[in-house]
């Protein structure tokens, strides 16, 4: 009897923690959410929000001249050189309080919407170029300003980039 | 000493039993619907991509599930695991999806001739329904994609048609504005200044109608219409057309407005 009560008490205690440790990871991360990496990332740039970054389409954070002044200013610099002739690269990134950017990361689908490898060149390239735009105005909540994840997409047709948007 | 040590096992044993008695409900067993409105409740977060997770695996047929998990993957801009869902999604009930990934191709990935498959393919399934993909008129779509593809003259049927279908007070007023730029973009110039008055006559705060007729007054050599709309354009500016998930194909700016009017002073 006493054993059948431990063996129900450790592993009951066992089965919560498991259940609580990966209802508190998965609590805890979000679709899109981007960690620093020395590897890959800037060690100047800093995370400086009060709150938790939010989504592009949540803060309200934008940029000066919005997505047309982006258009105009990256695009006599991209190329699609190094990138698959059909497809569309979506850049993802964070804008930080002060509206510097940084973190960047580079998807690729195909025509179908098919997941293409983006080589981490590239990732640096774009994230470069992105890094020249100066106009970002970081929205405030209550005075404080906020972290934003913010993406721009570039539409590669016959090897040439078509579209920025 | 041993008996209180035992009452207390029973007891965390029994609390601990429940919690995951209780966690197990709510994910696994309560009914699908309630789940769903969960999971929904809390897009993009990490539990609630595990609850449509298991909503997939338990109901494999549940199309709901699959279309709205793709939902943050395509507003967070991966687009290869969003469409991967919303595809399996239209699979399964292309009736009910369909025209959302249609307007999914069209505003987020740009991809004007797939919109258009997915809005052909959805209107030949309801031949007797004016169809509204995720609320908008299936024509102004349409219209729109063959617009972003630069096909001005095939975009002008289908804006009428939808102009013709909803009635003119009940349009999208970009409808004429779109049809306004096609013709102005055809060079068509009187017909896309009567394509602006439309607009203008639904909404007379509809900037971009204002801007249009700035542009095709300035054709014409007309810069004393071409000023007063420009000024109508600043004076309404405050209304424009705009999106937070994506910028439209027609969207104007301040900074158009002032590029307009360095070259009207």
């Amino acid at each position: 009897m006493k054993s059948k009560l431990n063996i129900w008490f450790l592993v009951s205690l066992f089965i919560a923690g498991i259940l609580s440790l990966w209802l508190y990871i998965k609590l805890t991360h979000n679709v899109g959410d981007i960690s620093y990496d020395s590897a890959i990332d800037s060690p100047e740039f800093k995370v400086c929000g009060k709150y938790r970054a939010l989504q592009y389409y949540q803060s309200g954070t934008y940029y000066q001249g919005g997505k047309k002044a982006i258009k105009q200013q990256l695009w006599s610099k991209v190329s699609a050189d190094g990138l698959p002739p059909n497809g569309l690269l979506t850049v993802r990134f964070m804008v930080n309080c002060h509206g510097e950017t940084g973190l960047f990361r580079a998807k690729m689908t195909d025509p179908d919407v098919k997941r293409m490898e983006v080589p981490q060149e590239i990732t640096k390239q774009f994230g470069d170029l992105i890094s020249e735009l100066k106009g970002w105005v970081p929205r405030k909540i209550q005075g404080e300003p906020l972290d934003s994840y913010i993406q721009i997409v570039f539409k590669v047709e016959n090897g040439k980039i078509t579209d920025i948007f | 000493m041993k008996v209180f040590f035992k009452i207390v096992k029973i007891l965390l044993a029994t609390i601990l039993t429940l919690y995951i008695g209780f966690v197990a409900y709510i994910l696994v067993f309560q009914p699908k619907e309630n789940r769903f409105h969960l999971a929904s409740s809390a897009q993009g977060n990490g539990l609630s991509q595990a609850v449509f997770g298991i909503l997939n695996w338990q109901h494999p047929k549940y199309s709901e599930a699959f279309f709205e998990r793709s939902v943050p993957f395509n507003k967070r801009g991966d687009y290869a695991t969003g469409f991967y869902y919303l595809n399996h999604a239209v699979e399964l009930d292309p009736l009910e999806h369909l025209g959302y990934r249609g307007y999914m191709k069209l505003r987020f990935l740009r991809d004007y001739k797939a919109a258009l498959a997915d809005f052909d393919r959805l209107d030949a399934m309801t031949p007797d329904v004016v169809d509204a993909p995720w609320g908008e008129d299936i024509d102004f779509l349409r219209g729109e994609a063959h617009y972003g593809m630069g096909n001005y003259a095939e975009a002008i049927p289908y804006f009428k048609r939808s102009i013709s279908n909803q009635g003119a007070d009940w349009a999208n007023v970009q409808t004429f504005v779109y049809q306004g730029l096609c013709y102005y973009h055809l060079g068509k110039y009187e017909e896309a200044i009567s394509s602006y008055e439309n607009g203008l006559a639904q909404y007379d705060t509809t900037c971009e109608a204002y801007f249009g007729l700035a542009q095709v007054f300035l054709k014409l050599g007309d810069t004393i219409q071409a000023k007063y709309n420009l000024a109508k354009a600043q004076e309404t500016i405050g209304y424009k057309y705009d999106d937070i998930y994506k910028e439209f194909l027609n969207e104007i700016y301040q900074e158009d407005l002032d590029a307009l009017s360095k070259v009207l002073n």
